[in-house]
């Protein structure tokens, strides 16, 4: 893993990173349904171009604080199997995260939904174990002083 | 009545006399400065009418703002999702920075500086609300202190004639004393003494008439310092409205930004042909499509924009001429009135209320009995004394 082009976004008020081949699109749905009984990072169902997607609280899914809102928050599309997309509080546009410099977080980063940590702490995501419903552990146990880091 | 108490009692008829003809003087004076200061607050009062009136606009500029804000704000976030889209998909395509991603994150950064102009359009149209109705809060209290001022005003006046009366009648009895004593300088001990108390009692009258005056003029002063604190607001309301005024001219650079928004669209639309062809993917050729249509949007969001704000600006011009124009007159009655008070003496440091002025007036009516009685005494010992009619009126 070296130098990856990716969509940056905040969720959480903390800086996270999707590699852009799983970004499929970004929306700003006006509305959305929400689903009873749907765990409570999943905020509900809009109506994108035809398709009905599920949208999921990118910060409630990583079990952070909702930081502040934004203009420029909006639902990252994921190219996946399931039409879902990623609730996020701003997408910073796309840029390039050196994981050389950084630190590849191994399959204990995946169980936290997390791939590894860029240099500048920006945390690049794994867009499946986000999207697949099974329970994460936490990224803060995980990264340890790294999240202080990269706060 | 020996010549020691006459000549004394002459003496004192002679100043009072001079001092009343004086205190005359001052009172017309006096009075011709409050009619010119009550004429200055009828002035503004009449101007506030109007002031008023031309307030009710400002919920009109509101709107226009707020819908500069809305309009701006909806094209800066079409305009930032299309771009970041395109530079998702430029970079998923691998496209080079330098080229059709490039221009995507220039229009980005223009609908970035959109969407910063629109929270700050909003943040405008909320401060003029706000500022309108404060205006509105500030005219009435503005009316409440001018309307308190013109009936200080006329009090004062109304004091002003009673005062003239009093000094007239004080000088006329005092002339007419002084004469009496003049014809009847063998009138006797029981004469001479009613004489001294009517001109105890005549003195009296002449320190409850200069009580009168001083306060009186306090509660001009304070009339005073509050149609200067009414300038000081009037003043700070002015530089309230110029200072939107000059932040609504900074926001023309919206306009521009919308014209270039749209120049880059149509630049955006091109590239994205281009790179359809190029790459074969649909996807660049509704881009395309997006882009042209966003390039329309931006160029009709620049004219409607440009439109509302020379109609805000419009609407603000005539208020803060009327606003500058209600300074200068509020200055102008309070230097009048100072001019008219510091002829008076004193500074007013000690402010009267309507209690004590009326209280002062009704010892001064006491006096003016007091001395009629003491008038009326001194006539019937002079009577007695000589069988003879003294010349006192």
């Amino acid at each position: 893993m070296s130098v990856v082009r990716v969509l940056n976004v905040v969720a959480g008020g903390r800086q996270f990173a999707l590699e852009i081949g799983v970004v499929q699109g970004i929306e700003r749905p006006r509305r959305w349904a929400r689903l009873p009984l749907a765990p409570s990072y999943v905020l509900g169902v809009c109506e994108i171009g035809g398709t009905v997607v599920a949208v999921v609280d990118l910060a409630a899914r990583l079990g952070l604080e909702a930081g502040p809102e934004s203009h420029t928050g909006g639902v990252v599309l994921l190219d996946s199997a399931e039409a879902v997309g990623l609730s996020v509080e701003a997408i910073d546009g796309v840029g390039e995260l050196d994981l050389e410099a950084g630190v590849d977080l191994g399959p204990t980063g995946r169980a936290a939904g997390a791939r590894g940590l860029g240099s500048g702490g920006r945390i690049l995501l794994e867009s499946e174990p986000l999207v697949d419903g099974r329970p994460l552990t936490s990224l803060r146990e995980i990264l340890g002083d790294a999240w202080k880091g990269s706060e | 009545m020996n010549a020691d108490q006459d000549g004394g009692l002459r003496r004192w008829g002679r100043e009072v006399d001079a001092l009343s003809a004086e205190a005359t003087r001052h009172n017309t004076r006096l009075e011709a400065g409050l009619e010119r200061a009550r004429q200055a607050v009828d002035e503004v009062l009449a101007r506030l009418e109007g002031l008023e009136a031309r307030l009710d606009p400002s919920p009109a500029l509101v709107q226009r703002v707020a819908e500069v804000a809305h309009v701006t704000g909806e094209a800066a976030t079409r305009t930032d999702l299309l771009a970041l889209n395109f530079q998702v998909e430029a970079a998923r395509l691998g496209e080079d920075d330098r080229g059709l991603a490039q221009v995507a994150y220039e229009i980005r950064s223009l609908a970035e500086r959109g969407a910063r102009g629109a929270a700050e359009l909003q943040e405008l149209a909320s401060g003029l609300e706000r500022a309108g109705a404060s205006a509105s809060e500030a005219c009435a209290e503005g009316r409440a202190s001018l309307e308190n001022a013109r009936e200080v005003l006329r009090e004062a006046h109304r004091s002003g004639a009673r005062m003239g009366e009093s000094l007239s009648l004080a000088r006329s009895a005092a002339a007419s004393f002084a004469a009496g004593i003049k014809h009847r300088a063998d009138a006797g001990d029981a004469a001479g003494e009613a004489a001294r108390r009517l001109g105890a009692a005549a003195g009296v009258r002449e320190e409850a008439i200069r009580r009168l005056a001083e306060t009186s003029a306090a509660r001009l002063w304070q009339t005073l310092r509050d149609l200067r604190e009414e300038g000081r607001r009037s003043e700070g309301a002015v530089e309230q409205v110029e200072s939107f005024s000059s932040k609504l001219r900074g926001l023309f650079g919206l306009v521009s930004d919308a014209d270039e928004i749209a120049r880059r669209a149509k630049q955006l639309a091109l590239n994205a042909d281009l790179a359809a062809h190029r790459s074969e993917d649909p996807a660049f050729g509704l881009f395309a499509e997006e882009a042209r249509r966003l390039a329309e949007q931006a160029e009709v969001t620049a004219t409607a924009s440009q439109a509302r704000l020379v109609e805000a600006q419009e609407l603000i011009g005539p208020d803060l001429a009327d606003r500058r124009a209600r300074v200068l007159t509020l200055k102008r009655i309070a230097s009048e009135l100072d001019r008219v008070l510091r002829g008076f003496g004193g500074t007013g440091d000690q402010v009267a209320d309507q209690s004590e002025l009326e209280q002062v007036w009704r010892e001064d009516r006491a006096t003016a009995r007091g001395l009629a009685d003491a008038r009326a005494s001194y006539q019937a010992l002079v009577d007695e004394a000589s069988g003879e009619r003294p010349a006192l009126e």
